[in-house]
């Protein structure tokens, strides 16, 4: 019985997203902001910022469910010792963030240069559409703790659930994203990127270090199943 | 437009097929006209007009009732500011080729569609008139025009004579519309509420937790609920939280409990996997629900208070000379005592003064009651807030700054605390003490008792669910809405939310005289036979002399003529003998023994037109009661409401008044100025009154006031203060809020009831553990409907006189 499962569900995903959203704020903060009605301007700001988040999780669902197709085949190979080392992928994932390395893994720039094709040629269209499309085109974002959740995903074992988790992750990181579109000038007061990074690097080892306690089982210490990682 | 024209219009309208010639409702505005064909002067000459510019298809796009014509077609205004807003917007574009002036500009009087598809066809009739965007949401219109050839001052004229007054578009008109924010966040939230219920369904229907799908059908309930909690709860919640950092507790607070407790709640069983938590179907449900509501609340009086302009300066401005000897425009606000001004046509005297021009009439009507015209001679102090009622401007010396002017004490705002949210605050906070003690106590006891902190998270989710105020934040704000809407229907428009609670108190009906109980300008004895005796060129000649006069009778004249004929008036130059009357050629219009030579005493009373010294026609005015006064006040005093006539004009004036109105001659108290007003009111119990005013010389008594209305919405002076304000030529409308308020009352009292037994009975299914998501997704509806229906079957009918 593959565990990885277990461990790797949409409340895990959520607490990344959340974690993350430290990060989202300062990187796709600025382009959600960019999106929003300046004064004077017909288009409604709830709107516009109801519209991109709405293509923006359904990016990363769309992604989450090609991620978790593909990578379905792959992992049914993998069972017996390596199912059990697999949980800590996500341990991994939050010490990363921690200690701010996801900032350097490589990046996929030409993905980057395709978003800013995109983001020219819908220079002067609607402003709900363009928010639409780049909701929707966030995902080609060079981002490297997207890169990792979409790895995780991909070996969740089917494409309903590496969809379900790219859409927890993408929920975890609305709330912070939404109040940064709407209520800007607040954020920037309140968050300087200094204050972000200790945020999130301190709120990072937290999940590292629950989780780890969740998972110490698999080290073979006393404790619960992996399959309990979370309550049911 | 020609003569000919205009008669055969009002033949042909008249003879339409299917067209009642007589009915209850006006032929123009639609409101209760009292058996005659139309409900005003106003009404029939604006209908006439409409029909000789060929735009009669505005019957067909407009609400079956709309605003009557008020007075403010009649007088004319001062346009000077729009003269000036015109230079400026084609100067700033000079330089620029080929782009076209634009300007926007605030419209009074805009009710419907058909206000919008009217205005539209005036403008693009109008000589250099470009694109025009009208936003009857905020009463604004944006207008672009070539330069040269439009000329915007015309143009407003020619709006006025429609009854749409122009004015400058303020900053507080450009705000936001709450209710347009509103629909923007129903539209939202009903599809994330139709996305949830989606996803939600299928497991009502016996979807098993193992679908390889549920994961990801509850997932995305949440995300759709959470689309929703920010994109519509967090109105409530942003408002709650505001509210009491204030110190206040108000009906968005239990609604935002209800959301966050729901959410939370739902959240945690979604993140722990167990289905007796999640309530994402009732989040989405009942935010939309509420954003219904508020929607409702919020429209219905935002449309009336709308429907005036916002920045209706309290005097025009005036033309100062400074120390060079030339003039130039200035605020009233800005006169210092030995300033030369002066005032046109019209406007009025904004501080005491010292008259320099020869002679003028003025009416101290605004500030006195006084419904005569007084001649003033050159030296002689002229109060402020007289009124300039002679054809040309009047030159003075002020005599005090604006500060120390008894015009600015008068009209000085004041603010007043939303004081009649008293019932629903008490429901409020006893409805929040109630649920959030009974989350607390079930918490207590199922912890306690159990031990089991899932079972007891899950039961507290429950109570807050399905206590959740449905009947506060839907049923309650529709109600708002329908007695509001059928208050609107009979001609009275509600500005402030909170005035039904104060309407229960009142007692007491304080009318002013001239202008409330009255009509603005005298009525013009046996109208039809008079001005049906004169030939056409009579008439002309009268539309001459009574044109842009803004005398009483001139505009009394004005407006019988009006409502009964089209006239184009004879050409020529008018002059006017101060206190006499006007005339143009042979023509005189004025005092009998000046306008012509009458050999007996009896022949020197009244108004006269003569042609070359000899009486052509005599025109008798009274300043009689409003058409249905006496009427209405007897069914008034027969719902417990004692009548008061509170007047500046002599004690005499006011108790011949009473007497025609049957009133006991103790409940007529004249010679009262401004300040005697409001301490009357406050010996005669001004908690319970009800101050009727249309000037300056009502605005201390005003302030004192319950509740204060006013039947003027042109002048600027009390439009600001007032509760509501009424249309119309009667006082229908009065007894209409009363009756309005009270069915209201009667049926909210049904709708707390009902919450009451439906909430005791669902918390205690809730409290005794048998509620689940499945039971809630039909209670919350069913309750809902059930309040809705109460609404709609007591309020069925409600206005309808």
């Amino acid at each position: 019985m593959f565990e990885f499962a277990s461990i790797n569900t949409p409340a895990a995903a959520l607490i990344a997203g959340l974690v993350t959203s430290l990060h989202c704020a300062g990187m796709c903060g600025p382009l959600a902001c960019m999106l929003a009605p300046a004064r004077g301007e017909r288009a409604d700001a709830t709107t516009v910022n109801a519209v991109y988040q709405v293509a923006r999780l359904a990016g990363y669902t769309t992604l989450g469910l090609l991620a978790g197709g593909l990578g379905a085949v792959p992992i049914s190979w993998l069972q017996g010792p390596w199912a059990l080392a697999l949980p800590w992928v996500v341990v991994l994932f939050f010490v990363l963030v921690a200690l701010r390395i996801d900032q350097r893994l490589p990046r996929m720039i030409w993905l980057a240069r395709l978003q800013l094709k995109v983001q020219a040629k819908l220079r002067g269209q609607p402003r709900v559409l363009v928010a639409g499309a780049m909701g929707a085109l966030t995902p080609l974002l060079p981002c490297g703790p997207l890169y990792f959740l979409v790895a995780i995903a991909a070996v969740s074992g089917s494409a309903a659930r590496g969809a379900e988790f790219m859409l927890a992750f993408g929920l975890g990181t609305l709330p912070l994203l939404w109040l940064a579109q709407a209520n800007l000038g607040w954020v920037r007061r309140h968050m300087s990127p200094r204050n972000l990074a200790r945020f999130q690097t301190g709120l990072a080892l937290l999940a590292a270090v629950v989780i780890s306690w969740r998972l110490r089982a698999t080290l073979g210490f006393d404790g619960p199943a992996v399959g309990d990682f979370l309550c049911h | 437009m020609s003569l000919s024209v205009l008669e055969n219009v009002a033949e042909t309208s008249a003879a339409k097929p299917g067209a009642p010639v007589r009915s209850r409702s006006c032929r123009h505005c639609g409101a209760d006209s009292k058996d005659e064909e139309f409900c005003c002067a106003g009404c029939a000459y604006v209908f006439r007009l409409i029909h000789a510019e060929g735009l009669e298809a505005y019957y067909r796009i407009k609400d079956d009732v709309t605003a009557p014509a008020d007075s403010a077609i009649g007088p004319s205004r001062d346009y000077g500011w729009l003269r000036a807003r015109q230079a400026e917007a084609e100067d700033e574009v000079k330089a620029i080729d080929g782009r076209a002036p634009r300007l926007t500009l605030a419209v009074q009087g805009l009710s419907c569609a058909g206000c919008g598809w009217l205005i539209e066809r005036l403008f693009q009739k109008a000589p250099g008139a470009g694109r025009i965007e009208i936003d009857a949401a905020r009463g604004l219109m944006r207008l672009r025009w070539t330069a040269g050839e439009f000329d915007a001052v015309a143009w407003a004229e020619m709006l006025q004579r429609f009854n749409y007054v122009v004015g400058p578009a303020g900053a507080v008109s450009e705000a936001p519309v709450q209710r347009n924010d509103l629909t923007r966040r129903i539209g939202l939230c009903g599809a994330f509420a139709m996305n949830i219920m989606l996803f939600t369904l299928p497991a009502y229907f016996g979807m098993e937790e193992t679908f390889a799908y549920a994961g990801l059908f509850g997932t995305l309930a949440l995300a759709f609920a959470t689309l929703s909690v920010l994109a519509g709860g967090g109105y409530f919640v942003g408002r709650a939280v505001r509210a009491l950092r204030e110190g206040a507790v108000h009906i968005d607070l239990p609604i935002a409990i209800g959301i966050v407790g729901a959410y939370v709640g739902s959240f945690y069983g979604w993140a722990s996997g167990q289905a007796a938590y999640q309530y994402f179907d009732f989040v989405g449900t009942f935010i939309l629900l509420m954003l219904v509501g508020r929607w409702a609340q919020v429209g219905a009086v935002e449309r009336n208070q709308r429907r005036l302009l916002r920045e209706q300066p309290m005097t025009p401005p005036v033309r100062v000379r400074g120390a060079d000897g030339t003039w130039r425009d200035a605020a009233a606000d800005t006169l210092r005592a030995g300033d030369r001004f002066a005032v046109g046509s019209g406007a009025t005297v904004p501080v005491e003064a010292t008259l320099e021009s020869a002679e003028a009439a003025l009416s101290l009507a605004w500030i006195n009651g006084e419904s005569e015209p007084k001649v003033f001679r050159a030296g002689q102090t002229v109060p402020a807030g007289a009124e300039n009622v002679t054809r040309g401007a009047l030159e003075l010396t002020a005599r005090q700054g604006w500060e120390t002017s008894l015009l600015a004490e008068l009209l000085q705002p004041v603010e007043r605390a939303d004081a009649g949210q008293g019932v629903i605050d008490r429901v409020v906070r006893g409805y929040v003490i109630g649920i959030v003690g009974l989350a607390l106590a079930a918490a207590v006891a199922w912890g306690w008792r159990t031990g089991d902190l899932q079972r007891t998270g899950a039961i507290v989710t429950a109570v807050l669910v399905v206590s959740c105020p449905c009947a506060l934040g839907l049923a309650w704000p529709l109600a708002d809405e329908i007695a509001t809407v059928a208050l609107r229907r009979r001609g009275v428009f509600l500005r402030r939310g909170d005035v039904w609670t104060r309407l229960a108190k009142v007692r007491r009906l304080v009318f002013d005289k001239t202008g409330t109980l009255t009509m603005e300008t005298p009525a013009l004895q046996d109208a039809d036979a008079v001005l049906g005796a004169l030939s056409d060129d009579e008439r002309a000649a009268v539309a001459a002399l009574v044109r842009d006069n803004p005398h009483p009778v001139a505009r009394a004249l004005q407006e019988a003529l009006l409502a009964r004929y089209a006239v184009t008036p004879l050409a020529g130059e008018l002059e006017e003998t101060i206190g006499e009357g006007v005339s143009l050629g042979p023509w005189r219009l004025g005092r009998a023994g000046w306008a012509a030579e009458t050999s007996s005493s009896a022949g020197n009373r009244g108004t006269v037109l003569s042609w070359g010294g000899q009486v052509v026609a005599r025109f008798e005015f009274v300043d009689e009661a409003r058409v249905d006064a006496a009427q209405e006040l007897a069914a008034l005093e027969s719902r417990g409401l004692a009548a008061y006539v509170l007047s500046g004009d002599a004690q005499a004036k006011v108790s011949a008044l009473a007497a025609q109105l049957d009133l006991p001659a103790d409940r007529a108290v004249g010679d009262q100025s401004p300040r005697d007003k409001a301490a009357w009111l406050e010996r005669n119990g001004a908690e319970h009154a009800t101050m009727l005013g249309d000037g300056a010389n009502d605005s201390l008594a005003f302030d004192r006031a319950l509740v204060r209305g006013t039947p003027v919405i042109h002048r600027g002076a009390l439009e600001a203060k007032a509760d509501f304000y009424y249309l119309g030529r009667g006082i229908g409308g009065l007894r209409a809020l009363f009756e309005v308020a009270e069915q209201r009352r009667r049926v909210l009292a049904a709708l707390i009831g009902f919450s009451v037994v439906y909430n005791l009975a669902a918390v205690a299914v809730a409290l005794a553990g048998a509620m689940n998501p499945l039971l809630a997704a039909v209670l919350m509806p069913a309750s809902s409907l059930v309040t809705l229906a109460i609404v709609g079957t007591g309020l069925r009918g409600v206005g309808r006189g």
